[in-house]
């Protein structure tokens, strides 16, 4: 039933593979862990991301503090309702424009200016986006020199980094549009 | 496939839905720090007792650390208005 699931949805539907970094817990996970830290770019969801080199740069950078030991997982997701702000101009656009007049919104009429964390949890569950859309995918530009091949210019001790790369992650609030999910180290 | 206009519109009437109480209210809730609706605790009070580390007793006296022990006060004592 599951390989027919998988089937299907490859076919009639966008798929991407992703990547979840978690820390070596001494056992394989079934599912993926939720994340709910304050300073998770698109708020409480299960976040994968798009490149393995980049998981496997979290999984050095941070799930491997405890035991120097971390685990990378893969998995199909389907897309068709995910919010796609790195590649999808129109609704990049209708994400910036969206969550601008959100914080203005919750800025102006109460006495709080809001965290990412809240502006996401008010779009999922005050607003019903949780009910609509199954994740959202977003991107930020690293700066980390490990991270880039092409060299900083300097100039009088400072240093300019070309970031070309994007590092891009689905941040998924809907388990079921996950299959497949395998730990890969 | 994803309805952005539909999106939009969720958002416009989640935001016509709230008052500036409630959503004062529902951030307090998102940052652990709620009180009672029955303790019409003024928001002054509530800042201050975030900045000054004291703890709200009830509508008209909040507990304070002095030295070791906690002493209850009354909060027009402390910052001269009355609950």
């Amino acid at each position: 039933m599951r390989t027919i699931f998988v089937i299907i949805s490859t076919v009639i539907s966008m798929t991407r593979i992703g990547f979840h970094t978690q820390e070596d817990r001494g056992y394989i996970l079934s599912v993926p862990c939720k994340c709910v830290r304050d300073d998770a770019w698109l708020g409480e969801g299960y976040y994968f991301w798009i490149e393995e080199n980049d998981a496997i740069l979290w999984g050095e950078n941070s799930k491997a503090k405890r035991n120097g030991k971390y685990q990378i997982y893969k998995a199909i997701i389907v897309c068709d309702n995910i919010l796609d702000t790195v590649f999808n101009e129109e609704q990049y656009l209708f994400w910036i424009k969206t969550i601008e007049r959100a914080a203005k919104s919750l800025i102006k009429n109460s006495s709080y200016k809001p965290t990412l964390k809240e502006v996401n949890k008010f779009l999922k569950e005050k607003a019903g986006w949780g009910k609509k859309i199954t994740g959202i995918m977003f991107q930020d530009l690293p700066t980390n020199e490990n991270y880039l091949l092409i060299r900083p210019t300097e100039d009088k001790g400072k240093r300019d980094f070309f970031a070309y790369k994007k590092r891009i992650q689905i941040g998924i609030f809907d388990l079921g549009i996950i299959s497949e999910f395998t730990i890969t180290n | 496939m994803i309805d952005l206009k539909e999106l939009s519109e969720m958002l416009d009437a989640a935001l016509a839905a709230e008052t500036t109480e409630s959503l004062n209210k529902w951030f307090r809730e998102q940052r652990g720090h709620y009180i009672p609706e029955q303790l019409s605790c003024p928001e002054e009070l509530y800042f201050r007792s975030i900045q000054f580390g004291f703890e709200i007793e009830n509508s008209n006296q909040v507990k304070i650390e002095i030295g070791q022990e906690f002493n209850t006060i009354k909060q027009e004592s402390l910052f001269g208005f009355a609950a």
